[in-house]
């Protein structure tokens, strides 16, 4: 089988970068993007500054991983940002952002990875979910509510895509020490981890274990699926 | 096979470099062989194609719109085509006039 080709997003940092750098450790061709240009490099690794709610953008990447590669077999839609904050001292402009970046970006991305999969008759799309979802943390209903939606979507592209040989599925991680979470205090974090059934934060290799199952190439008759990290 | 470029391509390059391979694509899988012309029903009753050809259909038609581009490309299915109360997507040539004008558009951008 050819080098596996995987698009990923919000790469600059955190477990963006983790997941880029794990991937092209073992083979693959990895095409990152971020807002920024990334202060990291690797031999099979290309980042390009992009917004991944910027439909233009997002269709360049793609323009880009058509050109280089001809094809794409997995897309990690990583990129995502949070807000924690009472619902009734949330701005509206904090739940345009939110969307935008977690719900519209993981669309665009989604979609346009779809379309060049389809023509192979193949690809594996993991996006991002949280467990922040399931266990209705308070302070963080629009970040919830958008990586709902993400699950959500999941649900139904995984149907409406499995024609085409794409399986589509979430990875709900749990707090992993991140720029994400650096602001939350101590406490509540505490009190989070205290919900999971295995309880301490999680890790970059957790999250990549859950990316990996679902990438692999057996996992073919896997679709629809949230796995959410921590016994959730 | 048309240059890569953003400048508009005349009516007979649309059709005969991006609508028509792509619908001969898509038509190559059914067992009846289905005569082209620009008068092809694609979308509504009498239509050539099921929704999920449909689909497919516009990804590789939009596909090929987009290669011969230098931007990142167009979206076939915008907010435009979908509130118009003819659906550009009714036949070949509804189609081909509605790609000559986004064309038109992204050239003036």
């Amino acid at each position: 089988m050819s080098v596996p080709v995987t698009v990923i997003t919000g790469t600059r940092k955190g477990i963006g970068q983790y997941l880029a750098r794990y991937y092209a450790d073992l083979g693959h061709s990895v095409v990152g993007c971020s807002r920024n240009e990334a202060d990291w490099t690797h031999d099979r690794y290309d980042h390009i500054v992009a917004d991944v709610a910027d439909e233009a953008d997002v269709k360049r990447v793609f323009k880009h991983v058509k050109k280089k590669y001809g094809r794409l077999d997995n897309m990690i839609n990583n990129a995502g940002i949070a807000s924690m904050n009472h619902s009734l001292l949330t701005p509206l402009s904090t739940v345009t952002s939110i969307f935008d970046t977690n719900v519209k970006g993981t669309f665009l991305f989604a979609r346009e990875a779809a379309k060049l999969m389809m023509k192979h008759r193949y690809g594996r799309i993991v996006n991002f979910s949280t467990v922040a979802y399931p266990l209705q943390l308070t302070g963080e209903s629009i970040y919830a509510a958008s990586k709902a939606a993400i699950v959500s979507f999941s649900e139904i592209a995984a149907r409406e895509y499995a024609e085409y040989g794409i399986t589509v599925n979430c990875v709900g991680p749990t707090p992993v020490m991140t720029d994400l979470i650096r602001t939350v205090p101590r406490a509540k974090m505490d009190d989070l981890i205290a919900r999971q059934a295995i309880q301490r934060m999680g890790t970059f290799e957790d999250v990549a274990n859950a990316v990996d199952f679902f990438i692999r190439k057996e996992s073919d008759f896997i679709t629809g699926q949230c796995l959410y990290l921590g016994g959730v | 096979m048309t240059t890569n470029t953003n400048k508009p391509q005349s009516m007979e390059a649309i059709l005969g470099d991006i609508v028509y391979p792509a619908l001969e694509e898509i038509l190559s899988a059914k067992e009846a062989a289905i005569e082209m012309s620009e008068t092809t029903v694609l979308f509504g009753e009498g239509a050539v194609l099921n929704s999920l050809e449909l689909v497919s259909f516009i990804v590789l038609a939009e596909e090929r719109v987009n290669d011969n581009l230098e931007s990142g490309g167009i979206t076939l299915t915008s907010e435009k085509a979908m509130s118009r109360s003819s659906t550009p997507f009714r036949t070949v040539g509804t189609l081909a006039e509605y790609i000559d004008e986004l064309l038109q558009e992204e050239a003036a951008v």
